[in-house]
């Protein structure tokens, strides 16, 4: 009896110290298993369950947005030169060979690309002339140098990985361009002829939770 | 609040990451600036939260989460693979914040001010939905940095305790009595039914 008592004992402190992983969804499936069934006899560990699912939600509240880019600025000023500047041509060669030779028949395609790049290159050195007067037009000083990028505010789920980030911002052709804000969201930046299909392409992505353009809306 | 994703593409997302994270770690260490970028500004959000939470020094965020990834720059050539690139990272934010805590003199194992907390907490029943943001951090502030940062990679960062446990160097048990006691002063500083405030 005493044997069972103890079993029982210490059944319950392995499960309650396990609790914050649980709820978290942070175990592996042997100890899921022991929590759940544990919980099915257990009120006391029901209980603590209860108060850890919200003390996890009242703990897990955004913060204040911070500057990204002005600190990656800060710490590109401390890079060593060689980590600030583009890649070395012998570090491009070597990231080259490492993917390339692997796979021979990636080099037979690259030199086919490679001889296409060389004789569209002499294409356009051929209407060059034909182009360049236009390259001397007329351009009030008032017109922008450019374009301004349209901006939206999106808000990924809170665990989104960078690989997910990445691949998420690539499809949509948007670039962040502020954020996180108070509301852990993102304000990201998009060529303005770009602006609905990106939106639509960011509201299919699983990983994003708010898409909302920050662009005045025209008047017809 | 926010949805979260289901468990399933929480772990499909996380094994791609863990792959890619390598690889753009990889291309660091070769040299390329772009992936040392992409690499800082995907792990920026969440190493700001964590080294905030941890440190409570709002204004020392940005220096240490640089000098994280300044260590990721320069040492990235030593990472072996051992660990996932988020275990390896966080751990260097960890050391890094400790040790800024301690150029403060702030001690990262002492728990600090809890009985005027408490006090200050009271009447526990009557606090508002508005002050619950306030109340939780006003605890989670009494608590030691070693125990803050087991609580906010346990329950923001979901990250396991063994994985917590290689984070903050130290051995799996220790992480579990560091979250069994960071649970019960919690509890001796907030109401006992949260959702009576929330």
């Amino acid at each position: 009896m005493s044997t069972r008592v103890v079993n029982l004992d210490s059944t319950h402190l392995a499960v309650r110290d396990l609790l914050p992983w649980f709820v978290a969804g942070t175990l592996d499936e042997a100890e899921s298993r022991l929590v759940n069934g544990h919980l099915q006899t257990c009120a006391a560990c029901r209980g603590e369950l209860e108060w850890e699912r919200q003390l996890r939600e009242a703990n897990n509240v955004g913060l204040p947005g911070r500057d990204i880019d002005r600190a990656f600025a800060a710490l590109r000023a401390r890079l060593p030169a060689h980590a600030r500047a583009t890649p070395s041509w012998r570090s491009r060669l070597q990231a080259w060979r490492e993917n390339v030779l692997p796979r021979p028949w990636l080099g037979w395609a690259l030199a086919a690309q490679t001889a296409a790049i060389s004789i569209l290159v002499v294409v356009l050195a051929s209407t060059r002339v034909q182009t360049a007067d236009e390259a001397h037009t007329y351009r009030a000083l008032s017109r922008p140098a450019a374009e301004e990028p349209a901006r939206l505010v999106v808000a990924f789920a809170p665990h989104t990985e960078v690989a997910e980030l990445r691949r998420v911002l690539l499809a949509s052709g948007a670039r962040i361009v502020d954020g996180p804000t108070a509301a852990d969201a993102y304000i990201l930046a998009v060529a303005p002829e770009k602006l609905e299909a990106s939106m639509q392409q960011l509201r299919a992505e699983k990983s994003v939770l708010l898409v909302q353009s920050l662009e005045a809306k025209a008047v017809h | 609040m926010f949805a979260r994703p289901g468990a399933n593409a929480i772990v499909q997302s996380r094994a791609h990451a863990s792959s890619s994270d390598a690889e753009l770690v990889a291309r660091v260490a070769r040299g390329d600036t772009r992936a040392f970028e992409d690499l800082y500004r995907g792990y920026f959000p969440r190493l700001a939260r964590f080294i905030e939470r941890t440190t409570r020094r709002p204004e020392l965020v940005e220096e240490i989460l640089n000098d994280t990834m300044f260590v990721v720059s320069t040492g990235a050539h030593k990472y072996d693979g051992s660990s996932k690139v988020s275990t390896w990272i966080f751990a260097i934010a960890w050391r890094k914040s400790l040790k800024a805590l301690r150029d403060i003199d702030v001690p990262v194992d002492a728990d600090e001010g809890i009985e005027a907390v408490a006090d200050d907490a009271e009447p526990r029943h009557e606090v508002m939905r508005a002050q619950l943001r306030r109340v939780l951090s006003e605890a989670v502030d009494a608590l030691s940095p070693n125990h803050r940062a087991v609580i906010e990679l346990t329950y923001f960062h979901e990250i396991g305790y063994h994985e917590i446990a290689q984070i903050m160097g130290c051995p799996v048990d220790t992480v579990k009595t560091r979250m069994f006691h960071a649970r019960r002063r919690l509890k001796a500083l907030l109401p006992e039914r949260l959702e009576d405030i929330l």
